[in-house]
């Protein structure tokens, strides 16, 4: 009896143990920062000098990466960290920054407002951090750019494209251009292709609410007719079905699928379920990627898809990110994700090379940088602190992209 | 349209009930409302899941493979986080928040295991579909909503009909009165925890399969969902979950269609408050249970 009673307690000890360190793996903070530290120590040629150990962490130049690496999200958040870590131990192997090494704290925000405001805090709380990245979606960075803007730490985020993002201050940066943006290029493209009776499907969140007007308004004014539009709260919806019954009565001939891929993917699988082969899908540039595709499946075949990179671009900055990132990586393709995370972190790193580590004077040399070298297209930074970009479009067939035009 | 949101419906309220009636035997006979359902409907779907991804086997093999592991997994639930607070005689608050606690643990090892990110999964069920007029009803949809009528008619059957049935039920009148009668209290909670979580892990697999997509926070909107059915339908009896699982999932249909979908859930939930109202006990219950 007594055995039993030993071993259970041992047994739910351990879980508890267990599952402490689960919490933690999740937590971000500290784990991924010690990773991320000894991966950058191997890569730099002194990490192998023991007392290089100790004196790095004064001498070093920390920059943060906050992003969802847990959640719904954690796909981009991962990439976002994969590219970083392998573009922070390029820098550092090439002489780092002056010199000086960098390290890239990740934080995980779990694609969640809440969340991300924490981490800010705590970001802001480290005097070491002089520069920061994230996040991924519009509704943490719209949470936590507050935050870094009233401690003058410049911010760039690599996706978030809300348009009250950037006007928090003139620390705020983005690489995406305004969600608005793309709202407007797929109406563009609706138009051309000669539809009538459109619908849209977004979750009601910053983004979709944000892009979702600047479609409607711009479909309205070529004299579209919007049959249907249909909202629905994100990451508790799976079931699609009556929503997508109800645009299939509607009789809507194109829609535009606002969401990012993996509910992109439930709402094309559902639309086959339904036989609603004969409307054409749109889908934005966060379903650019494999993973949508994968999930999706056949389901998938005919959506017109947009994107910032072109496939055969013989940018050089793209290729020897693309290189790059197929050597220290699994990633095959380069996503918009692994592109503008990089063009987030290189554009840190220019910056602190030419005017050091000063928050004011790294957003000025943002704000003044011109036709800066980015991985899709050359970066110059307008007055609203989004860059121009150029948009390139996509149809699914065969379950690949292929290029469409521009 | 109306047709469609009906069969739609019906289909997710099918995959409600399959869950709720787990949870309506554990309450049947514990009084315990085991958070850990919740889990163990996720842990079934990613079993599948990895069998053949990671071992390459096929869904004949994997599926019944992965019932038998979540049996095994409710075995455990029951032995590490709850046999003991049993014995200790601890309030039933404390064995509540220890299934909780078990659920989150299966939720965030998986998330270790597995990461978060959604996976696509097969869709074992794709026999075609058929259209009657304007209604599109998928072959997985039948064979969703009559494996949770065969599932109910079995274990009703089970719990109303054969000799561990009756000590479940003698259990969940009164423990020491049935322990005295010569029940094995113990193994017939435990059963109970076993036949809940292989009934979590089919309402997993169907799911994954109709959706054609997974991932790890499933668990949670399915989790709440359930718990309002079985209520609905008055918790502890099996038609009854049956009944409030296929009632909250027509009412989220149609009321995502007619009113709007960001109203869905508060729809589902605004209908469970009226009955509850009405009908205190839920719509199968029996308002005399606690008395006796």
């Amino acid at each position: 009896m007594k055995k039993i009673r030993r071993i259970v307690g041992m047994v739910s000890g351990l879980a508890l143990i267990v599952s402490l360190a689960a919490g933690c793996g999740s937590g971000g903070g500290t784990e991924t920062k010690a990773e991320t530290k000894a991966e950058t120590k191997a890569a730099s040629e002194d990490g192998t000098e023991a007392a290089g150990g100790e004196e790095s962490s004064s001498d070093s130049i920390k920059i943060a990466l906050y992003g969802p690496l847990t959640g719904n999200n954690a796909q981009y958040g991962l990439t976002y960290q994969a590219t970083i870590n392998a573009l922070c131990e390029k820098v550092n192997a090439e002489g780092g920054i002056n010199g000086r090494d960098v390290v890239v704290e990740v934080f995980d925000d779990k694609n969640d407002p809440k969340e991300a405001l924490n981490v800010a805090n705590l970001i802001v709380s480290d005097p070491e951090i002089v520069a920061v990245i994230g996040s991924q979606t519009s509704s943490p960075t719209l949470a936590a750019a507050p935050v870094f803007e009233e401690a003058g730490l410049p911010m760039i985020t690599p996706q978030a494209s809300h348009v009250d993002i950037t006007p928090t201050g003139g620390h705020i940066f983005s690489i995406s251009c305004l969600a608005t943006f793309e709202g407007g290029v797929i109406a563009q493209r609706m138009i051309e292709d000669g539809y009538k009776k459109v619908a849209a499907i977004y979750a009601n969140d910053d983004y979709g609410l944000n892009i979702i007007e600047r479609w409607k308004s711009d479909v309205t004014d070529a004299d579209l007719e919007i049959v249907d539009v249909e909202e629905y709260i994100s990451g508790q919806t799976s079931d699609f079905t009556p929503l997508l019954s109800k645009i299939k009565e509607s009789g809507a001939e194109a829609l535009y699928i606002v969401p990012s891929y993996a509910d992109a993917a439930m709402i094309c699988t559902q639309m086959e379920q339904l036989e609603m082969g004969n409307v054409q899908k749109y889908a934005c540039s966060m379903c650019y990627t494999d993973s949508f595709l994968e999930a999706a499946g056949e389901s998938a075949e005919g959506t017109k898809v947009c994107n910032f990179i072109y496939p055969e671009t013989t940018d050089e900055t793209f290729l020897a990110l693309k290189e790059l990132l197929g050597e220290k990586t699994s990633m095959e393709n380069i996503d918009v994700y692994a592109t503008n995370s990089h063009d987030a972190f290189m554009l840190l790193v220019d910056a602190m090379k030419e005017v050091g580590t000063d928050g004011d004077a790294i957003a000025q040399w943002l704000t003044d940088v011109k036709d800066w070298p980015g991985a899709c297209g050359p970066i110059t930074f307008d007055e609203t602190r989004h860059p121009d970009k150029q948009l390139f479009w996509f149809q699914v067939e065969g379950g690949q992209f292929n290029y469409l035009g521009q | 349209m109306f047709l469609q949101q009906i069969v739609n419906g019906l289909t997710i309220g099918s995959i409600y009930a399959l869950v709720a009636i787990g949870y309506s035997l554990v309450f049947g006979v514990l009084r315990l409302i085991n958070f850990a359902n919740g889990a163990e409907y996720m842990l079934g779907a990613y079993f599948v899941y990895i069998l053949m991804t990671t071992f390459g086997a096929k869904a004949p093999l994997a599926i019944p493979l992965a019932i038998v592991a979540l049996g095994a997994v409710g075995y455990l639930v029951d032995f590490v986080g709850l046999r003991r607070l049993r014995k200790k005689n601890a309030p039933r608050m404390s064995a509540l928040i220890s299934t909780l606690g078990v659920g989150t643990f299966i939720e965030n090892a998986i998330q270790i295991w597995v990461g978060t990110e959604t996976k696509s999964y097969p869709n074992f069920l794709n026999f075609g579909r058929i259209t009657i007029g304007k209604t599109i009803i998928s072959w997985t949809q039948i064979i969703i909503f009559v494996t949770c009528i065969l599932l109910m008619v079995a274990v009703s059957f089970v719990v109303y009909k054969t000799k561990i049935g009756k000590s479940m039920l003698a259990v969940s009148q009164d423990q020491m009165c049935a322990r005295l009668m010569g029940i094995n209290v113990s193994l017939v909670i435990t059963l109970t925890f076993v036949v809940a979580a292989m009934l979590a892990c089919v309402s997993g697999v169907l799911v994954g399969s109709y959706y054609q997509n997974i991932d790890t926070n499933m668990s949670f909107i399915v989790g709440m969902k359930t718990f309002a059915a079985a209520v609905l339908g008055g918790v502890g009896s099996l038609p009854g979950a049956v009944a409030g699982g296929l009632i909250v999932g027509l009412a989220e249909s149609i009321g995502a269609s007619y009113v709007s979908a960001g109203y869905r859930d508060a729809i589902a939930f605004a209908i469970l408050i009226i009955v509850l109202l009405v009908k205190p006990s839920g719509l199968f219950g029996k308002n005399n249970v606690e008395k006796m």
